[in-house]
């Protein structure tokens, strides 16, 4: 080891025994081009020094080493950050909140680029459970962990993180960019339409489009584009945007988004073959786009609507002449149609196969079950958690300097 | 400005024109209603029909500006609903 490294690696020793986190941090920032300059012998020093009591030293040498590796045993690489992410002292890692979720950053990369996003995913949950000072704390690293489950298909540990409601953000040293929080709830709102759980796809696209902006994000842009799909799929229209909307989404985003516009005013005619003329017409872009699968679910719903309106009318209907009004191929779509509705509680209904006739029946649910009783409770609670929280952070506006001085010297 | 931004705005409006000769085409009449109750419901919907209206505007906004961010972004997923079964 050169003299350089040496004295890199003493300070940390001496700084970790006194436990002067904050000098550390300082000093591994200020002397991470000592460890660039002596790159080749990073493990040597990582070999003097312990997980436990050393965590902010041996951080700064593998973020180092992860932002200059050029594949050259990466697999011994990824085994000393797994191992270090799993055993590090948290107390010591949550001082440069910074550095470590850059680690994650280059680590992500790193694996986006080789093709592996599996193996990360289980790693990325740990760290993100490390750093946060709250499990309700966003962190730049939800972004990664949501990037590597949709990349490598497996979205259920993203759900830990997605149900749970966020109320605090990790600040990372003023690292912490807007696109980080764009990300987590665009990358979010694409994991829960994956998912079909299409109300909170909404409410995350929802979150990514007003979000308060001078510029046109392409994140935003993309997030419009998804939200108008989800918005059709559960509404059949697109709700008015809220008041605090920038105006960046009308002046520059919805205008950039032409051919989900179109879709928008084929589906509020209720006619299928419209809304198919504007797929068809536009299916590059939407193939391109990755949002198809969308689409189709939009034009699904809307063959689904079509036949919700039909029961307002009908007591029995055949489902030759059922396929007819809502304009699906036969009978037996239709009834696969009515199947899928049954089951998911949307109209109540029952088919005779004898004479193919549709009976529509009344909905059973009279709400005065154990069953609906304990989820009103349960709804109740949720509802009074959220106005506690609410309440709490009013509180702490209210007492906060910033929000005194600022009342102040607009009432002056 | 970059390629991306540009190749993003000659499409919307390429889109915009087509989309304003499909519309003068297409409007809805009662003609195209497939069956008598088949209305559209009530409610507020938004108003799409605007986006043909300030393109060259916006052109212009978005040149002397430069207002696009984010545009490297990591957005290369499969499309996880693009399935036969559509249920």
């Amino acid at each position: 080891m050169s003299s350089a490294l040496e004295q890199f690696v003493v300070t940390v020793r001496s700084l970790s025994s006194q436990g002067s986190f904050d000098q550390l941090y300082e000093y591994c920032s200020k002397n991470s081009d000592v460890l660039v300059k002596h790159s080749a012998h990073l493990d040597d020093a990582l070999a003097t020094l312990d997980l436990q009591e050393h965590s902010l030293g041996i951080l700064t040498i593998l973020c180092v080493k992860m932002s200059l590796n050029h594949n050259q045993a990466i697999e011994q690489l990824y085994a000393q950050i797994q191992e270090f992410i799993t055993e590090c002292n948290g107390e010591q890692i949550r001082v440069a909140p910074d550095t470590f979720a850059e680690l994650c950053h280059y680590f992500t990369l790193s694996l986006v680029e080789r093709r592996q996003p599996m193996r990360g995913i289980d790693l990325l949950c740990k760290a993100i459970t490390k750093i946060q000072l709250s499990p309700t704390q966003l962190t730049s690293i939800h972004a990664d962990l949501f990037q590597l489950c949709l990349l490598a298909k497996c979205l259920k540990p993203a759900l830990y993180f997605l149900d749970m409601d966020i109320t605090d953000i990790s600040k990372e040293g003023g690292q912490f960019d807007v696109k980080y929080f764009l990300l987590y709830y665009y990358y979010g709102g694409i994991i829960y339409a994956s998912l079909k759980k299409y109300e909170r796809a909404l409410y995350f696209f929802e979150v990514a489009i007003t979000t308060p902006s001078m510029a046109v994000s392409h994140i935003m842009l993309e997030a419009y584009k998804k939200y108008v799909l989800v918005a059709l799929i559960l509404y059949g229209k697109v709700p008015p945007f809220p008041k605090y909307t920038s105006q960046v989404v009308t002046r520059f985003i919805k205008p950039l988004s032409a051919p989900y516009n179109e879709l928008v005013s084929a589906y509020a005619t209720n006619n299928p073959e419209e809304v198919i003329a504007v797929i068809n017409r536009h299916s590059e872009t939407l193939t391109r786009e990755t949002n198809m699968g969308l689409v189709k679910q939009c034009l699904s719903s809307l063959h689904k609507k079509n036949i919700q309106r039909l029961t307002k009318t009908f007591l029995t209907l055949s489902l030759s002449d059922m396929a007819n009004r809502v304009q699906l191929a036969n009978a037996k779509e239709a009834e696969n149609y009515i199947l899928r509705m049954i089951e998911d509680k949307e109209i109540f209904a029952s088919i005779n196969q004898k004479d193919g006739m549709v009976v529509f029946l009344d909905n059973p649910e009279k709400y005065n079950t154990a069953t609906m009783f304990r989820r009103l409770e349960d709804d109740m609670k949720v509802c009074m958690y959220l106005e506690d929280k609410l309440r709490k952070m009013d509180q702490e506006i209210a007492v906060s300097a910033k929000y005194i001085q600022k009342v102040r010297v607009e009432s002056e | 400005m970059n390629s991306n931004a540009l190749s993003a705005i000659e499409k919307a409006i390429k889109s915009n024109s087509d989309f304003s000769r499909w519309w003068d085409k297409m409007k809805p009449t009662t003609a195209n209603v497939v069956a008598d109750e088949m209305f559209p419901e009530g409610g507020q919907y938004m108003d799409v029909d605007d986006s043909s209206a300030h393109c060259s505007n916006l052109m212009m906004d978005l040149t002397a500006n430069e207002k696009f961010v984010h545009n490297d972004f990591f957005n290369q997923f499969d499309d996880l609903l693009d399935e036969d079964d559509l249920d």
